[in-house]
C-alpha cells in the first residue's frame, strides 16, 4: 500500500473482497424487510464464511482477509454515502424510515464522509492506526482479534486503538 | 481547527495522552508540560474527546450510519416525484414513511371536499407484480375492518398510470413505544394502552386476517392517547390459501419481534400476532426488546436460532411484578400451542392485571387463583387441597368436642360458623390483601404468608389445635412457593402449639412433622430433617391414610438418600410406591416414582432409575390439566441421570424442555430456575459447547446470587464447581481454582465435609493444583479426599478409585513415588473389572493410566489405551470433548513415539480448529499440538 493508505491496483484481494461485500449487501437487502438494518459486522462475516468455505485460508489469508475487509467495507459506505449526497443535490431527500425519522439520509451522508476524511488523516498519522480502526468499526473485530491480527499484544492494540479514536472524536467534534 | 499534527508529533502525542488518560482530570497538569504549543493543544483535545460519553458511541455510530445508508440503498427511491400527483380525488404531499415495498404520502382531497388529512400509500413505478398484489390484498383486508384501534380505510383503487393506491385515515402520532417514552406512562397507563391494540388484533382475527407485523412502529399513538394499528401490508387472510403463502412474511416481517415459526416460514396464524403483542409488551416493560439488532439481523440467517427462552421483562424492570412477566413469557412462549388462545384472551389478562385481580397467564382458570399460592414443591395440587379440606372437617371436629353440651340446633350453627371462619381466613388472606393496592404493588407471596402467620397466633390464640393446623399449612404454602428456610421457622412453632397441648391430635403432628421434615431437608438440615421424617412415618403407620405415609415415606428415602442409608431409603420407595399403586392417583405416584428414581440413581442402578423416571414423565404427561412444574422437576433429573449415563443428546433434550417449561412458570429469579440452567450448563459442557456452557452457568450464579439466603447454597456450590470445572478443562487453572474454594466453603457451611459432594470438589481441586504443579497441596487435597470417600462410598467406587488413580498418577509424575503407577493402573483395572472397559469412569481413568504411561514412554501400551479411550468415547462423546481431543494428541504422541507420524498426522485430521477455540493460549493441549505439528515439520 502507498503512503496515503491507498491500496489502488494493488491488491486484487481488495477488488475481489470488495467485490463480494457489495455483492452479499444487495443480496441481503433483497431479503431484508424494512425496519431491520443491515450491519456492515454481518456483511464482513458471511462473506468471510464464504470465502472460508471455498477456499480454506489459511492463518495468513485470514488476517489478511479482515484488514481488507474493514477497508472495503469502508470503500462502499463511503461510495454510499457520496451516491446519497448527489441525490441531495439534486432533489429534497425526507426521512427514510419511521423508524429513523429524526435523523436525515444526507446528514447521515456528511458523517460518513467527516468520518473517512479523519480516517484518511489518520492513516498519514499512522497506517497501522488507521488499519485498527476499519478492523473495529468496519469488520467489527474485537482488539483481542484485531492485536492477533496486528501481532501485538492485546495491551498494545488497546492503547492504539484508545490513541485513534480519541483523535477521530476529536476531529469530529471539530467539524460538527 | 488547528492543524494536522505530523509523523513525529504524532508519536509524541501519543505517548502524552497514554500517560495521561488514566488520571483523573485535575491532575494532569497539561500546562506544566515541556511541550511546544500545537502538541499540548492536540493532547489536550483528545483526552477531552476520551473523557466525553460519545466515546462508547463512536463504533455504534459508525454502525448506525452504515445501516442508515444500506436502508437508503434498499428503498432507492426518490418519493420527490409523487410530489402533487394525483390519486383518483386524493394529492400527495409529502412523503411520511416507507413500508414493505410501499411509499406512504401524506395527502388530502384536491376538491377540498374532505377537509381531514389522509395517508395514500402508493406502490413506486418500479413495484413487482407481486407487491401490487400485496396492495389489492391490503385494500381488501382493511375494508373488512372497522374498528377504532385500527386506521380506517377511506379509499382505494388504481390511478390512470395503472397504479393502485389506498387511502387511509392519517394518524398523526408516534410509535408506542416512543410514545411511552416521551409521557413517562407508568407501567398501567402503557398495560392499557397495549390492551387497545390487542382488541384491535382481537377484532381483525374475528375477521380471519392476521395483521403479520405487530411492532411499535405499525402501532401508532395520537395526541389523545388513543392507539392505532396500522400497516396491513403484509397482513393474510388465515383461512384463503391464494393470499399470504407460507414462506412469505418470514422473508417480510420484523425479526426483532416476530414468532419464532412465522422466521421458520410457518402460513400466518393469530399465535404469531399474540407473540408480536407480546414482544411489544416485553418493550414496553423491560425497556429493551426482546432481541437486540445483533441477533434479528443473525435471525434472518439462522431463523431455526429463534427459539432461545426469553428472559423475564422482571429482570430490566424491578417494578415488573410476577404476573405481568408471566402475562408476557406466556405470550411469548415458544410454542404457539401455549401462548394465549386469542388476542382477546391476552387483552382480558391485561385488564385484570390493571384491575388488581387475579391474571390467568399461568395455567389458567381456577387452577391459577389457588394454584398461584399452592404450586407444589414436588407433590401435587390435588393433594394440598385435600390437606386443606381436612383441616376446615378437623375444625369442625375440635368445635364438636367444645360444644358437645350445647344443642343440635345450635351446635350445627356453630358448626357452620367456624368453619366459614376458618374458610374465610385463609381465602382471605389470598383475596383481602389485594382490592385497594395499586396493581403493580401486590405484597409477595413471602409477606403474605408470614403476615398470615402472625394473624393467625392473634386469631386463634385461645385454640392451638386450630393454630397449630392454620401455621402448618402456611408453612407447608411457604415451602411450596421455595421459602423452606421461613417454612421451617412456621412450622416449628407449629410444632411447638402442638407439643403443649394434652389432647393433641397425633395425626395433625405427624403432618406437621412431614412437612417440617420437607422444609429442612429443602434446607440442607439433614440430620434433623430425617429425624423428622422419621417419627412422621411412625406416626402415620396405621392410621389409614395411605397416601400421606407414602408422601411420608418418599420423603424419607429422599432424604436418607443423601446420607449413607441407602438400603433404608430404597426400602422406604418401595413401600410408599406399593401403597400408591393402590391408590388412583397418578399424579402422586408420578411423583413418587421420580423421588425413587433419584434415590435408585444414587445407589448406582442407572438403567432401573431412568425406566422410573421415565415412567413417571409418561403418567405426567397424560395429566390434565398437565402439571407443568412437576414435568418440567422430573425432566431436568431425568436429564441428570442421562448425561450421567453419557447420553449426552437425550439429556440435553430433556433439559431443554425442562427449561422451556420453567422460564414460563417463574418470571423472577427463583432457585429452580438457577439449577435448570445449572443443569443445562452441565450438558452443554458435556457436548463440548463449553462456552455456552459458561454463559448458562453464569447466568445460573446470577440467579441464584440474586437470591439471598434461601437455602440455595448448596446448588450455588455446585455451579461454583461447575464453572470451576470448565475453566480448569480450558487451561484456567488459576481461576478455576477460586471457583472450586468457593464452592468448598459453601458446602461446608452446609452439608459438612462429611458428604459426597464436598469430596468431589475435593478432587476436582487437587487436580486444579496438580495442574498447577503445586505437588504437596495438590497431594494433601487428594490424601484428604481418598480418606473420606472410602468412608462414604467404600473402597470400590468409581470415585474412590478416581481419586486414588489421580493420587498415584500425581505422586509417579513427580518423582516421590515409582509404585504411583502401579496404583493408577490398579485403581483403573478395578474399575473395568467392576463396570466394563466403556463405562464412562473405566475410560477416564484409561486415559489418565495412557497419559502416564506415554510419559513413561511405554508407547505401545500408551497407543492400545488412548484407542480404547477413543474407540470407547466415539459413540456418546462429541468430536470437541476434551475427553476425545486428549486421546487423539495422546495417540498421535505414541504413534509418533513408534516412528509413524503419518498415521499421527491422520489421526490430527480430526481435530478442527475451532475445537481449540474456548482453551486459553497455555492450555497443555496446545504446546502438545505445537510439538507435534514441528515434529512433522522436521
Amino acid at each position: 500500500m502507498d503512503e496515503n493508505g491507498r491500496s489502488d491496483g494493488l491488491d486484487e484481494a481488495f477488488s475481489e473482497i470488495y467485490g463480494e461485500l457489495k455483492q452479499q449487501a444487495r443480496r441481503s437487502l433483497r431479503k431484508l424487510p424494512h425496519g431491520a438494518t443491515l450491519t456492515p459486522t454481518a456483511l464482513v462475516s458471511e462473506v468471510y464464511l464464504k470465502l472460508n468455505q471455498a477456499r480454506h485460508l489459511d492463518v495468513t489469508g485470514r488476517r489478511h482477509f479482515f484488514a481488507l475487509a474493514g477497508r472495503a467495507m469502508r470503500q462502499i459506505i463511503v461510495d454510499q454515502a457520496r451516491a446519497a449526497q448527489a441525490r441531495k443535490r439534486g432533489g429534497d431527500l425526507k426521512a427514510i424510515t419511521l423508524q429513523n425519522s429524526h435523523m436525515s439520509l444526507a446528514q447521515t451522508a456528511d458523517e460518513v464522509l467527516d468520518l473517512d476524511q479523519a480516517l484518511d488523516d489518520l492513516g498519514r498519522l499512522s497506517e497501522r492506526q488507521r488499519s485498527l480502526v476499519e478492523m473495529k468499526f468496519f469488520a467489527g473485530l474485537s482488539i483481542e482479534s484485531i492485536a492477533e491480527i496486528l501481532e501485538c499484544s492485546t495491551r498494545t492494540a488497546h492503547r492504539e486503538w484508545e490513541r485513534a479514536r480519541a483523535y477521530l472524536l476529536a476531529r469530529l467534534k471539530a467539524s460538527q | 481547527m488547528n492543524e494536522q499534527p505530523s509523523r513525529s508529533d504524532w508519536q509524541r502525542i501519543g505517548e502524552l495522552f497514554d500517560r495521561l488518560v488514566d488520571l483523573p482530570p485535575e491532575k494532569r497538569d497539561l500546562a506544566g508540560l515541556d511541550e511546544p504549543p500545537h502538541i499540548v493543544d492536540w493532547v489536550e483535545r483528545m483526552l477531552e474527546a476520551a473523557d466525553s460519553d460519545d466515546r462508547q458511541l463512536l463504533d455504534h455510530t459508525v454502525q448506525r450510519l452504515a445501516g442508515q445508508l444500506f436502508a437508503a440503498q434498499a428503498e432507492d427511491f426518490d418519493s420527490a416525484v409523487l410530489r402533487g400527483r394525483r390519486f383518483g380525488p386524493w394529492e400527495a404531499l409529502d412523503e411520511i414513511g416507507r413500508g414493505g415495498m410501499a411509499v406512504v404520502m401524506h395527502g388530502r382531497r384536491a376538491d377540498g371536499r374532505f377537509d381531514k388529512d389522509v395517508a395514500i400509500k402508493v406502490l413506486p413505478a418500479a413495484g413487482t407484480a407481486r407487491s401490487r398484489e400485496r396492495l389489492v390484498d391490503e385494500i381488501r383486508i382493511l375494508a373488512l375492518l372497522e374498528h377504532p384501534n385500527i386506521a380506517r380505510l377511506i379509499d382505494g383503487g388504481v390511478d390512470e398510470q395503472d397504479t393502485p393506491y389506498l387511502v387511509m385515515e392519517y394518524v398523526e402520532g408516534l410509535p408506542i413505544t416512543e410514545y411511552c417514552r416521551r409521557h413517562a406512562l407508568a407501567l398501567r397507563d402503557r398495560v392499557t394502552l397495549l390492551s387497545q391494540v390487542a382488541e384491535a388484533v382481537g377484532a381483525a382475527h374475528r375477521q380471519l386476517i392476521v395483521h403479520c407485523d405487530i411492532k411499535p412502529s405499525n402501532i401508532l399513538v395520537d395526541a389523545r392517547g388513543q392507539a392505532r394499528l396500522v400497516d396491513f401490508g403484509i397482513a393474510a387472510l388465515v383461512s384463503a390459501s391464494a393470499v399470504g403463502g407460507a414462506g412469505e412474511t418470514a422473508l417480510m416481517c420484523s425479526p426483532a419481534y416476530c414468532a419464532p415459526e412465522q422466521l421458520e416460514g410457518r402460513r400466518p396464524a393469530p399465535p404469531q400476532d399474540i407473540y408480536g403483542l407480546g414482544a411489544v409488551l416485553f418493550e414496553l416493560l423491560a425497556g429493551e426488546r426482546i432481541r437486540d439488532a445483533a441477533e434479528a439481523t443473525r435471525l434472518l440467517f439462522h431463523p431455526e436460532q429463534a427459539r432461545r427462552p426469553i428472559p423475564s421483562p422482571a429482570t430490566f424492570n424491578r417494578a415488573v411484578d410476577r404476573d405481568l412477566a408471566a402475562i408476557c413469557l406466556r405470550a411469548l412462549d415458544n410454542d404457539p400451542g401455549r401462548r394465549y388462545r386469542s388476542a382477546d384472551a391476552f387483552g382480558a389478562d391485561l385488564e385484570r392485571w390493571s384491575q388488581g385481580r387475579a391474571v390467568h397467564a399461568r395455567d389458567g382458570g381456577m387452577a391459577y387463583r389457588w394454584g398461584k399460592w399452592f404450586r407444589r414443591n414436588w407433590l401435587p395440587v390435588s393433594l394440598l387441597a385435600l390437606v386443606f379440606m381436612a383441616l376446615v372437617s378437623g375444625a369442625s371436629l375440635a368445635l364438636w368436642q367444645a360444644q358437645e353440651a350445647r344443642t343440635a340446633q345450635a351446635r350445627a350453627e356453630q358448626e357452620l360458623e367456624r368453619a366459614t371462619a376458618m374458610t374465610d381466613f385463609v381465602t382471605g388472606l389470598f383475596e383481602a390483601a389485594r382490592p385497594g393496592l395499586p396493581a403493580d404493588r401486590v405484597p409477595s407471596t413471602r409477606d403474605l404468608l408470614l403476615r398470615g402467620a402472625e394473624t393467625a397466633e392473634t386469631r386463634f390464640a385461645d385454640q392451638p389445635g386450630q393454630l397449630a393446623r392454620m401455621l402448618t399449612v402456611i408453612g407447608e404454602l411457604l415451602t411450596s412457593v421455595g421459602l423452606p428456610g421461613e417454612a421451617s421457622e412456621v412450622l416449628d412453632r407449629a410444632l411447638e402449639v402442638h407439643e403443649r397441648r394434652p389432647d393433641a391430635d397425633p395425626g395433625a403432628i405427624a403432618r406437621a412433622r412431614l412437612v417440617y421434615g420437607e422444609s429442612l431437608h429443602y434446607t440442607d438440615r439433614l440430620d434433623e430433617a430425617l429425624v423428622q421424617l422419621e417419627r412422621a412415618v411412625e406416626a402415620l403407620r396405621g392410621q389409614g391414610r395411605p397416601a400421606e405415609l407414602a408422601r411420608a415415606l418418599h420423603a424419607f428415602g429422599f432424604a436418607a438418600s443423601n446420607r449413607p442409608r441407602l438400603e433404608e431409603a430404597l426400602a422406604a420407595h418401595a413401600e410408599a410406591l406399593e401403597l400408591q399403586r393402590r391408590l388412583d392417583d397418578p399424579a402422586a405416584l408420578a411423583l413418587g416414582l421420580s423421588a425413587t428414581a433419584r434415590t435408585r440413581q444414587r445407589a448406582g442402578e442407572h438403567e432401573l432409575a431412568a425406566e422410573t423416571y421415565r415412567e413417571s414423565i409418561e403418567l405426567l404427561r397424560q395429566q390434565e390439566p398437565l402439571d407443568r412444574y412437576s414435568l418440567s422437576v422430573v425432566l431436568s433429573d431425568y436429564g441428570v441421570l442421562l448425561r450421567h449415563m453419557d447420553r449426552l443428546e437425550d439429556a440435553q433434550a430433556a433439559f431443554v424442555e425442562s427449561l422451556e417449561i420453567s422460564e414460563g412458570i417463574y418470571s423472577g429469579p427463583h432457585v429452580t430456575l438457577g439449577q435448570r440452567w445449572n443443569n443445562y450448563g452441565a450438558v452443554l459442557a458435556s457436548l463440548g459447547d463449553r462456552r455456552a456452557a459458561i454463559d448458562a452457568w453464569q447466568r445460573a450464579r446470577e440467579i441464584l446470587e440474586a437470591l439471598e439466603e434461601q437455602g440455595n447454597r448448596t446448588v450455588l456450590a455446585g455451579v461454583a464447581n461447575n464453572l470451576g470445572f470448565v475453566l480448569l478443562e480450558t487451561g484456567q487453572a488459576d481461576r478455576a481454582e477460586a471457583q472450586f474454594e468457593r464452592s468448598l466453603e459453601l458446602l461446608e457451611a452446609t452439608v459438612g465435609r462429611n458428604h459426597g459432594f464436598h469430596v468431589s470438589v475435593s478432587l476436582n481441586l487437587g487436580r486444579c493444583l496438580a495442574d498447577q504443579a503445586r505437588v504437596d497441596e495438590a497431594e494433601a487435597v487428594f490424601r484428604d479426599a481418598l480418606a473420606r470417600a472410602i468412608d462414604f462410598y467404600g473402597e470400590d467406587d468409581s470415585r474412590t478409585l478416581s481419586i486414588r488413580a489421580h493420587l498415584g498418577g500425581l505422586r509417579w509424575r513427580h518423582g516421590r513415588d515409582p509404585g504411583g503407577l502401579t496404583m493408577l493402573q490398579a485403581a483403573h483395572d478395578r474399575q473395568v473389572e467392576q463396570a466394563g472397559v466403556n463405562d464412562p469412569a473405566s475410560l477416564r481413568l484409561a486415559l489418565e493410566l495412557a497419559e502416564a504411561r506415554l510419559l513413561a514412554e511405554e508407547f505401545p501400551a500408551a497407543r492400545e489405551l488412548f484407542r480404547r479411550v477413543l474407540s470407547g468415547s466415539r459413540p456418546q462423546l462429541p468430536p470437541g470433548h476434551l475427553q476425545v481431543l486428549r486421546a487423539r494428541v495422546g495417540l498421535a504422541e505414541a504413534l509418533n513415539g513408534l516412528d509413524q507420524p503419518d498415521r499421527a498426522g491422520e489421526v490430527l485430521d480430526a481435530i478442527e480448529p475451532t475445537m481449540l477455540v474456548d482453551f486459553a493460549a497455555s492450555h497443555p493441549l496446545r504446546a502438545r499440538l505445537a510439538r507435534l505439528d514441528a515434529a512433522f515439520e522436521g
